[in-house]
Order: structure tokens, then C-alpha cells, then sequence
């Protein structure tokens, strides 16, 4: 009874949800399929990336580097090797997260600030490689042509609105896994991480391990998301993965509600939509960009859904002390 | 005469499901030292408590007793000396090894998960110790034995009515009530309470005292406490230390006739 207005939101969330995102993409046109195609994409990556802001308490500036090198595995892989789907799938997520267990080992023991440095760091080494290696990446120039994959089903994925489908299919299955990793046994033991790992040590946790494998977790999410990047696209840069594009990410979780899973990837929805919408009409995407995160910091520090939860709550005392009075 | 064991994974595991051992002390502590670059916190401290043994450690502020905790919880690792749980060498393990061999202890400044639930930081102390810790595509609500055992700890500690109140918004009594339970959820061997009644009311400093004599006679405790009437009403025997040296030892007679130990608390003439 009492949560009545909680479930009636969550009722009329998932409704709209389902119709903005399965009942009615084939009446949007092209540009719209191609915008929410791209809002799903970045819905995982800032999902991936919550995983260790809003459940670990560790906020990564180079999150962006994995979601490029699974991007970058998956482009030369198909366009120089010509490697099917399931080939180039594979091998990107599989490298990324490769070099994100080399980079956990380096990054697990720091925390706060000096997690930050180091994944910048360790981030921008990514973006230098794809930046100078240029014969196997080309550089500035990026890589160009990859082509839609064959699925090996009766559907082109050439056309937009399947492919679009499909990126739904593998955003859900994300969202799934992911609901349940946060809500697992483990998924708990990292929210105690970030409240007090040094009360977690002394219960007999190894915090260390339960850090590096968050990352290593963050960042294999996070490279499905660029592999899926590089298949719509059909190109990939250095900029892609550059310290902007990592700040990108973080002000997706941070809009969305840390903590939420859900939250960041209506932050990514937000984000993308703002981006693609405002550079329509100016080059300074970067001061509108500084000024939503100025915005949210001031007005929304917990983020869009951590307010709305509020929000709930706070009508919810109410109505309970007028049923009181 | 050195050859103390060391423990190995499998004994870890294996000590959680023993019986204890009446015959040897459950903690030994031998010439343990700790230096702060110049500052020696604890300087040679040797300790004995025998399995079930209630023991209060006292003395002034700054004669090491809160460091002697981080010694042997982990926290810190010792400038020289040993500590032996048992009869093994634990001196160089990590803290979450001692804490699966069954040490636990609780913090003077309250350190708990904030913005988690009363019943999530039970949960916490629960599933620290089983290997399903690791499990990341199962979720935890599906494990009912954990969940159950959660929930009769919650009903055991009085703390079944506020098990969704997020900790942060308790009161300090009741925080310093989950301090203590969460040490007591992982059913511990020896248990280090650090001021368990720092900062209470006279009534909930009773309330915790009760708490604490219907404990498990299996469960050996070391307390730090500055009031008497808990140290006196609690402990047979206690150990007094003052800047970081071991001072006297014995029962609370022993104890309060001391005149060195009146000097330092009453101060000389």
C-alpha cells in the first residue's frame, strides 16, 4: 500500500520505456532509429562504467580506452582480415578485458584521487596507441568501412531499423546480466567497498580482489558496447577513446543516478540526444557539455534517478503524515 | 623452538569447523612492538588469554591499547614481535586471513556501511566468510539460509524493527549496536571490542553490557574500556598498559590497589 506511488511509477516508467523502445521505432525515421541505436550502445558502456562509480565508489577517467579497444580489435579485424561476427565479437571483448586485467593489477590498490590518476593515465596510453601505432590503426585518420555483419540469419542488418533491434536485444541481455551482477553476492560486497573497505577488510574480505574484479568486470561490459560501436558506426578513432570521451561517460552516470544502473543509461540517452541535437546548430559542444555537468553537480548531485527516488519517498512521508493527522 | 606453524588455506578452513582447543591459549602476544616513525606505540607488550577468557585492557590515553588491536586484527603490521592465535603464527597474515580464522573486532569510531540498510550490513558480516562472496550471476536474496540466518540475527540483536532504515539515519546507540553485531554475525573465536560503550547513555551502556554477558562462553573477548563499572562488572582479569609498555595484570582487586596504577589514574601527590 504504502509504495503504491513507488509501483505506479515504475508501472508507467516500463510502459513508456517499452513504447519508445519496442512498440514504436518503426514509425521514427531514420535519424531517430540511428540516434536511439547510438543512445543504446552508450546505455551499456555508462551502465559498464557504474558498476565501479556508483557500486565500487571508484571513478574511472579511462573507461573510454576499453570501449576503443574492443572498437579497434572488432574494425581491423574485419576490415583487414575480413573475420566474420562472431570472430571479431569475441576478440574484442576478449582484448579488452585482457588488457584491463594487466591494468586492474596496476589500479586495484589505489583509491579516490589516485584511482583517477592512474586510469587517466593508463587511459590516455590506450588513446597513444591508437593514436601513433599508425599502420595497424591509422591513425588520426582512424579506421573506415566496416561493414555491417552477417548474421547468418534472414535479416540484412544494413538495414537501420534491424540493426537497431538487434542492439535492443543485446542492451537487454546487458541490463540483465548486470541487474543481476549488482544484486549478487559479489555485486553486494563491492557497495561495501565503497562505503568502508577498511571495515570490509577486517570482516574477512580481500578487498583488493573484489576491486580488480570489479574493474576487470566494468571494463568487459564495457567492451561489449564498443564492439556493438564499431558494427554501427563503420568507423573508429582515436577520439572515440580520448579523455573527452571518457569525461562523456563519467557525466552519463553522474546525470543518471549513480548507483542505479538504470539511471546512467537514461544519462546516456540524455547525453547522446543533447550531443547530437545541440551540434546541429553549434561547434561548442564542450561548454554545453561543462555546463550540464556544472548543472547537475549544483541542482542534481545524486543524479536524475537517485532524485526521482527521493522524490517518491518524500511524497510518500507526506501522504503518511497526513494520514496520521 | 621456533618452528610455530603457519597456516595454510586448508587450515583455515578446516579451524572454522573445529572444536576448540581448551589446552592452549587462544592468544598469545610476545614482545609485540610497533614504531610511528620515532614514536613507539606499543614497546614489547607480552600477553596471554586463555580460550573463553573475558579480558579488559586499560589505561590513560595513548598507551597503545587501540594499536595493540590493529596489531593483532591485521590493520597494521608489527615492527617486531609475534602473535599467536592458537598456538600458530598469525604475525604476518593479512587482516581478512584473521578474520576467516575467526578474529573480529569492532572500531572506537563507529565504521559501518552507511548508506546500506540495517539488514544489508548484517548481510555483509554473513556472507564474508563463505565462498559465495564471489558468486556474480546468482542473486543474493536466493540464497535463503544466508537470509534466514540474517534475519535471526536481526531478531536476536533487537534490531528486526529498523532493518530497513538506512544505518546513516540511526541513532548513535543503536550504530553502536551493528558495531558490535556485525563482529558477532561472523560467529568469531576471539573478539576485539574497542570501546564498544564509547559515546552511549548510562541505559544503553547497560543494555550492551547484557548483550555482551549473554555471549557465547566459547567466544574469547578482549575489551578496551575506560568506564569501570563495565570493565569491573565484566572481566575477571585486566591488563593495564601505559605508553605502549605493559604495566600490571590481574584481578580487579589486584588492579585497583596497585599504586602505580592509582598514581597514573588519580595522579601523584
Amino acid at each position: 500500500m504504502k509504495d503504491s506511488l513507488a509501483q505506479k511509477t515504475k508501472i508507467i516508467g516500463l510502459t513508456l520505456a517499452f513504447l519508445v523502445l519496442v512498440v514504436m521505432p518503426p514509425f521514427y525515421t531514420s535519424y531517430w532509429i540511428t540516434l536511439f541505436t547510438q543512445m543504446l550502445i552508450y546505455g551499456i558502456l555508462a551502465m559498464s562504467l557504474d558498476i565501479l562509480i556508483g557500486y565500487t565508489g571508484l571513478s574511472s577517467f579511462g573507461h573510454a580506452g576499453f570501449f576503443g579497444s574492443s572498437a579497434y580489435v572488432v574494425a581491423v579485424l574485419a576490415t583487414r582480415y575480413k573475420m566474420g561476427f562472431l570472430t571479431c565479437f569475441v576478440s574484442g571483448i576478449v582484448v579488452a578485458t585482457g588488457i584491463s586485467m594487466i591494468f586492474g593489477l596496476l589500479v586495484a590498490h589505489a583509491t579516490g584521487v589516485y584511482f583517477l590518476i592512474i586510469t587517466l593515465a593508463l587511459g590516455m596510453t590506450l588513446w597513444g596507441l591508437a593514436f601513433r601505432w599508425v599502420n595497424m590503426t591509422g591513425g588520426d585518420n582512424g579506421i573506415s568501412g566496416i561493414p555491417r555483419p552477417d548474421l547468418g540469419l534472414p535479416i540484412s542488418l544494413k538495414d537501420p531499423l534491424t540493426f537497431y533491434y538487434v542492439i535492443l536485444i543485446f542492451f537487454l541481455i546487458c541490463l540483465f546480466l548486470m541487474a543481476i551482477y549488482v544484486r549478487s553476492p559479489f555485486g553486494h560486497s563491492l557497495k561495501g567497498v565503497r562505503e568502508s573497505e577498511s571495515r570490509m577488510r577486517v570482516l574477512g574480505y580481500h578487498t583488493w580482489l573484489h576491486k580488480y574484479m570489479s574493474y576487470v568486470s566494468a571494463a568487459a561490459f564495457g567492451s561489449v558496447a564498443g564492439a556493438l560501436w564499431a558494427y554501427f558506426d563503420g568507423f573508429i578513432s582515436p577520439y572515440n577513446m580520448d579523455l573527452t570521451a571518457s569525461i562523456e561517460i563519467i557525466l552519463m552516470v553522474i546525470l543518471g543516478g549513480p548507483g542505479t544502473l538504470i539511471g546512467p543509461a537514461l544519462g546516456a540517452g540524455i547525453i547522446v540526444f543533447l550531443k547530437n541535437f545541440i551540434s546541429a546548430y553549434t561547434q561548442r559542444w564542450l561548454l554545453i557539455l561543462g555546463t550540464i555537468y556544472i548543472l547537475t553537480i549544483l541542482y542534481a548531485p545524486q543524479g536524475l534517478m537517485n532524485l526521482l527516488k527521493d522524490w517518491l519517498k518524500g511524497t510518500r512521508r507526506k501522504t503518511q503524515v497526513k494520514e496520521a493527522s | 623452538m621456533d618452528m610455530v606453524e603457519k597456516f595454510t588455506r586448508k587450515e583455515i578452513i578446516a579451524r572454522l569447523k573445529m572444536e576448540i582447543d581448551y589446552s592452549t591459549p587462544c592468544l598469545v602476544v610476545e614482545n609485540l612492538t610497533k614504531d610511528f616513525g620515532g614514536l613507539r606505540a606499543v614497546d614489547g607488550v607480552n600477553l596471554t588469554i586463555q580460550p573463553g577468557e573475558r579480558r579488559v585492557l586499560m589505561g590513560p590515553n595513548g598507551a597503545g591499547k587501540t594499536t595493540l588491536f590493529n596489531l593483532v586484527s591485521g590493520i597494521y603490521p608489527s615492527s617486531g614481535g609475534r602473535i599467536l592465535y592458537f598456538d600458530k603464527d598469525v604475525t604476518g597474515l593479512p587482516s581478512y586471513r584473521r578474520a576467516a580464522l575467526g578474529i573480529a573486532r569492532t572500531y572506537q569510531i563507529t565504521n559501518l556501511f552507511p548508506n546500506l540498510t540495517v539488514s544489508e550490513n548484517i548481510l555483509m558480516a554473513c556472507q564474508a566468510l563463505v565462498r559465495m562472496k564471489f558468486v556474480m550471476f546468482r542473486p543474493l536474496s536466493s540464497y535463503h539460509r544466508l537470509m534466514d540466518r540474517c534475519n535471526n540475527l536481526l531478531k536476536e540483536f533487537g534490531l528486526w524493527e529498523k532493518r530497513n532504515e538506512l544505518v546513516k539515519n540511526l541513532s548513535h546507540g543503536d550504530q553502536r549496536q551493528i558495531e558490535v553485531s556485525l563482529a558477532l554475525a561472523e560467529k568469531p573465536r576471539l573478539l576485539l571490542l574497542d570501546e564498544p560503550a564509547a559515546g552511549l547513555s548510562s541505559a544503553e551502556t547497560h543494555a550492551l553490557t547484557l548483550l555482551l554477558k549473554k555471549l557465547d562462553s566459547s567466544i574469547t573477548i578482549l575489551l578496551i574500556e575506560h568506564d569501570m563499572d563495565v570493565a569491573f562488572e565484566f572481566a575477571e582479569r585486566i591488563t593495564v598498559l601505559y605508553q605502549g609498555k605493559f604495566l600490571a595484570e590481574g584481578t580487579k582487586e589486584e588492579v585497583k590497589n596497585n599504586p602505580t596504577v592509582q598514581e597514573i589514574y588519580l595522579g601523584s601527590e
